[in-house]
């Protein structure tokens, strides 16, 4: 996810999105705003400078994705902490790039001068989330909750729209699947090339997001992101292992 | 009125089996591939209302897949379903009608499936 800061460009939460506005876009904005107004009593609207967050997807995209809101949620505190003191406007630009994000804007008037880095103390704020940043860009981690469940079963009913019974038909071969896959990743079994070993932790990243298993997708996320920048891959791959432990325990004593 | 029949190219056995129960959920025929390639040359012979594909896919990856189906089946309804957001400019230049974000809701797969398997 990428942002800048851009002025006066746009009203109170427009949605810029290159093939109409998918139905998540409309619960992300219901969501902001009663969270807003929770968090402080307020509408936004009301606000003497009135604060605007422009959700953008990158053309072609047609969903978000679980851990987005929260995301957004956080990220909106922190522009609002700024906003009742600046004009400042907050833009969040989820996926494409600077160039793209540029042209919309050249678009609606903007110019290069009209965007400006992110100051140094919303990016230790950021940081402090756990994000990591590389030049313009920070990746928030997908939240695990405290005492959560290794693989939460519900929420997979939840978002899928399937049956419990359904949904735990898929656990075993997600178990067993999992298991060749850190195999392949760990370079136990016969000697694996570079390539299997990265599709091998890019299966495990996606299994663990279909199956609600955060702490597994970021794990095997960043392992995967090792292993592209060849670098040494001895504590993801640690980090990993000890996660999936958890998710095999969580399975043999029952999957609850 | 004639049951639709999508082809969903996926590696991952967890997102392949969940397709399958959204497509039995809204009453579409799932036709599934684990590999790019083999995926491709289905589409050659068989008869798809859509064709939905992973990008990292062992053979063929979807956007090469994509390429090919462009070329010879322009008609041919093609969404995407990846975990990198940083790839969807590529895909759409692949020729895909549509990308979508795993993890996919009930209400995405609802979408796909209504919207491009006519």
């Amino acid at each position: 996810m990428m942002w800048r800061f851009c002025e006066e460009i746009s009203p109170i939460f427009t949605y810029v999105n290159g093939i109409g506005a998918p139905p998540a876009l409309s619960f992300v904005k219901m969501f902001l705003l009663s969270e807003f107004k929770k968090k402080y009593d307020t509408d936004i609207a009301s606000l003497p400078t009135a604060p605007s967050v422009e959700i953008r997807l990158q053309p072609g995209i047609r969903n978000l994705r679980d851990g987005d809101e929260r995301v957004l949620l956080e990220l909106l505190v922190l522009a609002a902490e700024k906003l009742c003191r600046t004009r400042e406007r907050y833009v969040l630009h989820l996926g494409g790039t600077d160039e793209e994000l540029l042209a919309a804007f050249r678009r609606k008037g903007a110019d290069e001068g009209d965007f400006a880095e992110i100051p140094p103390d919303l990016r230790g704020k950021i940081e402090a989330l756990g994000g990591r940043t590389a030049g313009g860009e920070m990746r928030l981690p997908m939240p695990a909750a405290v005492d959560s469940p290794a693989v939460d079963l519900k929420s997979v009913v939840d978002r899928t729209g399937l049956s419990d019974d359904q949904v735990r038909s898929i656990l075993k071969e997600f178990i067993a699947d999992g298991k060749r896959n850190l195999a392949a990743v760990s370079g136990g079994g016969p000697l694996r090339e570079p390539a299997e070993r990265i599709r091998a932790a890019h299966s495990l990243k996606g299994s663990g997001k279909s199956m609600c298993a955060p702490e597994l997708a970021s794990a095997a996320a960043e392992v995967e992101e090792d292993l592209l920048n060849q670098a040494d891959t001895e504590e993801s791959i640690s980090r990993l292992e000890g996660v999936w432990e958890r998710v095999e325990k969580w399975y043999t004593d029952g999957a609850e | 009125m004639r049951i639709k029949t999508i082809l969903y190219a996926e590696d991952e056995f967890t997102n392949r089996k969940i397709m399958e129960y959204q497509c039995e959920r809204f009453g579409v025929e799932c036709v599934l591939e684990a590999d790019g390639l083999e995926a491709l040359d289905r589409c050659r012979t068989g008869k798809y209302d859509l064709v939905v594909l992973d990008q990292y896919m062992p053979g063929l990856n979807g956007d090469e897949v994509a390429k090919e189906l462009k070329a010879i089946r322009p008609d041919l309804p093609l969404v995407a379903i990846t975990s990198d957001d940083g790839c969807v400019a590529r895909l759409m230049e692949s020729g895909f009608d549509a990308v979508y974000v795993k993890p996919l809701r009930s209400d995405d797969y609802k979408e796909l499936l209504e919207t491009y398997a006519k």
